[in-house]
């Protein structure tokens, strides 16, 4: 059953690819079938059908022989379909690669891959291109360019060289030629870089660039002559010398010389290709502390002073010199000194062959002891292998004395100007604060509530008071009620005052109030009707009649009997 | 009842870990400042500072190693950040400082002996640390009024109003310090065109900003700030180009 249904969905598979591949035709060719040596080839790609809309074509890497240069497209356009009706128009794309040969021979080129919409792809026909030897080759002349190494490693220096071999006799010509051109593909940054006069002084050594290589250099020119058998030949050099800072295989096209010496005699020469391979640093027994130098180098390590107090400044200086990337060299941080001593900064020195770090350092407290062990790595491409210079740790004799505040030991960096202070390294440099506002806070509180305490306590003080005074006025009239109510003679004097007491505690009055004569007044202050209190009034009058009378005896009845009426009317309307 | 103290030890202990967490986000800031990897250090530093405990010191730091990032502008806003939490600190000022004449910005003229020394009284305490002023002696003030109570001596509470008044007035300086009622300040990390008024959407470029330079913001609308340099012109720029100084508030 299942080799039915394989059986059956194979049967529409081949027919759909079959109707697929018939449908998508890819064309390439080249527009010239001979070439010579660092010459420009275009290389066109049609993809014409119903794919077309959506197709890329696949990079196409460089080779020994063969250095692509350009590709653009896809471009789109609208053409008679191919073996349709008379009418009928499809959609072509088209792709254009611009090549350099490199080198003499068939350069056979790899057939383009066309990668269509869902991932199904397409390959162009095979093609192949003749490179020839430039016909305008001088046969007397020798342009030749190498390498140091042909594979360096990354960072390691290469030093590429060009030699012109010139006959002597031919020499002279081309001291008196009318224009001269040398091109050096691997120097050259703009097209018209190289404009020299053989033989004669010349300012080309300044720093030039190889884009792929990503560094600069200076361009070192030398003159001899030398012999050949019989002919005295006149050499002409040029060397500069890299730091590669990107791995991968790179190409460089042909040199070539040509010098105009006169109307009908030129000079041409042209040298082979030129490929270098950049191989990325082994990351097998790859040290922590590897840096990414490489090359020969010799690193010391050197600290001073060596006894100090604690917060004093010291200097490490780590210093590295010899042959190798020194200029693209990342000198150490030495994460680990910051452990055990402050690091203020460092200062950066040096040249091309010899480059050294200073750091500024002070150790934090009296119980750092020594400087931490320190290692540098570097990768020694002779060796093939990473090597790693170690020191320490190193002792440090710690005398005892006063730790230097937040400021810090005074460097050279510090004494400048235009220094910024350092970080604050306290994450709370002011916990006080915090404290005193807590403090602050539970002392307004703590206040709040002593006063709150204190005004209620008051409070209470005047309720019992008051209370003690109506009870006062209280016993006062029952000692007067008492007085009158005996119903027994008593001197006017002793009602008088008896009446007075009982005056002084109901209305809180002074004794000389109560016997004054603006004692209506008083009374009417504090709230008493106008006619209570000048009866009151007469009645202390009329005690004071009886008091002071020629011939004083006991208080009349009658004015016992109006005292106690109306001290009756001033209970009823003057209620405490 | 018994479930108020177990949430207040929960309340404690987390906020005893976020305190934790910030101390070392700060410590490892440090070290990646030690090690010259400033990106790194801020954005240690910032963890720090989302905390919300010693924004000063946070501050201070990202300052400095914006400036080791030759960013001046955004370490001068920085600086006044923690300038406005540390007001003593004299490093901040310092370093201020150097980050304006890096920028190039002119120094402020000469106030006179008065108005310097007003202000210098006014800005030596932040709002916080007046507001502690005045709540002690506002305590103290308190402690006398209840003592009065007590004796009802006229002499304590002269004493009382007198001290009360004091703490009123710390109060007075720290709503003057909190500056409540004008436009916030900010400071321009980049330098950027100010456009004309009425829209930003519609204007013409009026005039430039320079990096580092102090400005009033009156208006905010979507990525658009309302500035006022010192000049008194108005203009509005792109609110990338403008960081606001925080307001302390009491």
């Amino acid at each position: 059953m299942v080799n039915w249904i394989l059986f059956i969905l194979m049967g529409f598979a081949v027919p759909v690819q079959a109707q697929d591949s018939g449908a998508s035709q890819v064309r390439a060719w080249l527009d010239q079938e001979q070439a010579v040596p660092g010459e420009e080839v275009r290389l066109f790609i049609e993809v014409a059908g119903p794919g077309a809309a959506d197709c890329s074509l696949s990079r196409i890497p460089d080779s020994a022989k063969m250095r692509i240069k350009d590709v653009s497209g896809p471009h789109f356009a609208m053409q008679p379909a191919s073996g349709a009706s008379e009418g009928t128009n499809e959609l072509v794309a088209s792709f254009e690669v611009i090549l350099i040969p490199l080198d003499v021979g068939v350069l056979s080129l790899p057939p383009a891959r066309i990668i269509m919409a869902g991932g199904r792809q397409f390959m162009g026909p095979r093609l192949s291109l003749e490179v020839r030897q430039d016909p305008r080759q001088d046969k007397g002349t020798v342009l030749s360019v190498h390498t140091s190494k042909p594979s360096v490693f990354l960072y390691e220096r290469i030093v590429f060289q060009m030699s012109l071999e010139i006959r002597a006799d031919r020499f002279q010509q081309v001291e008196r030629a009318e224009t001269e051109r040398l091109s050096l593909p691997w120097l050259e940054t703009e097209p018209s870089f190289v404009s020299l006069r053989l033989g004669r002084p010349h300012d080309m050594a300044g720093l030039r660039s190889i884009p792929v290589l990503n560094s600069r250099s200076a361009i070192d020119f030398s003159f001899g002559r030398d012999r050949a058998g019989e002919d005295e030949i006149c050499i002409f050099r040029a060397e500069a010398s890299y730091l590669p800072t990107e791995a991968g295989l790179f190409s460089f096209g042909p040199c070539t010389y040509e010098a105009r010496l006169s109307e009908r005699d030129e000079l041409f020469c042209t040298s082979s290709a030129l490929q270098v391979e950049v191989v990325p640093l082994p990351d097998l027994d790859r040290p922590e502390s590897a840096s990414n130098g490489v090359g020969r180098f010799r690193v010391s390590f050197d600290a001073s002073p060596l006894t100090l107090r604690p917060g004093d400044p010291m200097e490490l200086r780590f210093s590295i010199e010899g042959e190798g990337n020194l200029e693209l060299l990342e000198l150490p941080g030495f994460p680990a000194l910051s452990r055990d001593f402050h690091v203020y900064g460092f200062d950066d020195h040096g040249d091309a062959s010899h480059r050294w770090r200073v750091f500024h350092l002070a150790p934090l407290g009296p119980l750092t002891r020594e400087i931490p062990a320190l290692s540098f790595s570097w990768f020694e491409p002779d060796r093939k292998s990473y090597e790693t210079a170690a020191w320490g740790p190193c002792e440090i004799d710690l005398l005892p004395g006063k730790e230097r505040g937040a400021g810090g030991p005074i460097t050279s960096r510090a004494r400048q100007e235009d220094e910024i202070e350092t970080i604050m390294r306290e994450w709370d440099p002011r916990p006080g604060t915090r404290v005193f506002a807590i403090l602050s806070s539970a002392c307004l509180a703590l206040s709040m509530i002593a006063c709150l305490l204190g005004a209620q306590r008051a409070h209470r003080r005047a309720q019992k008071m008051k209370r003690a005074e109506k009870s006062r006025s209280i016993e006062a009239l029952a000692a007067f009620r008492r007085t009158l109510e005996r119903r027994v003679p008593a001197s006017p004097e002793t009602l008088a005052n008896a009446f007075g007491d009982y005056l002084v505690e109901r209305f809180h009055l002074s004794r000389s109030d109560a016997l004054a004569g603006a004692l209506p007044d008083l009374l009417a202050a504090r709230g008493l009707s106008a006619d209570l209190a000048q009866k009151v009034d007469y009645l202390m009058r009329a005690f004071d009649a009886q008091r002071f009378a020629v011939h004083p005896g006991t208080a009349d009845q009658i004015v016992q009997e109006q005292a106690l009426a109306l001290v009756d009317a001033l209970e009823r309307e003057a209620k405490p | 009842m018994s479930r108020v103290p177990i949430m207040a030890f929960v309340i404690f202990a987390a906020l005893l870990a976020s305190s934790q967490d910030a101390e070392k986000a700060f410590k490892q800031g440090n070290a990646h400042y030690d090690k010259g990897a400033f990106e790194k250090a801020i954005s240690a530093y910032e963890t720090a500072l989302a905390s919300g405990e010693n924004p000063g010191v946070a501050h201070f730091n990202i300052g400095n190693s914006l400036f080791r990032l030759g960013r001046f502008g955004e370490a001068l806003y920085h600086y006044e950040c923690a300038h406005l939490r540390l007001p003593r600190e004299e490093r901040i000022e310092k370093n201020a400082g150097i980050t304006r004449k890096r920028l190039g910005l002119e120094p402020e003229e000469e106030p006179s002996f008065l108005v310097e020394n007003l202000r210098a009284l006014a800005f030596a305490f932040t709002p916080a640390e007046y507001v502690s002023m005045a709540a002690l002696l506002g305590s103290l003030a308190f402690f006398l009024l209840a003592a009065f109570c007590l004796h009802r001596s006229s002499r304590i509470l002269r004493w009382s109003f007198g001290i009360l008044l004091s703490g009123l007035v710390f109060m007075v300086a720290a709503g003057i310090r909190s500056d409540p009622f004008t436009c916030p300040k900010g400071i321009v990390v980049k330098a950027v065109q100010a456009l004309n008024e009425p829209s930003p959407f519609t204007g013409e470029c009026s005039f430039f900003l320079r990096e580092g330079e102090e400005v009033r913001v009156r208006e905010s609308i979507e990525a658009w700030h309302k500035i006022e340099n010192h000049e008194k012109r108005t203009g509005w720029v792109q609110a990338s180009g403008v960081c606001i100084l925080p307001s302390l508030g009491l």
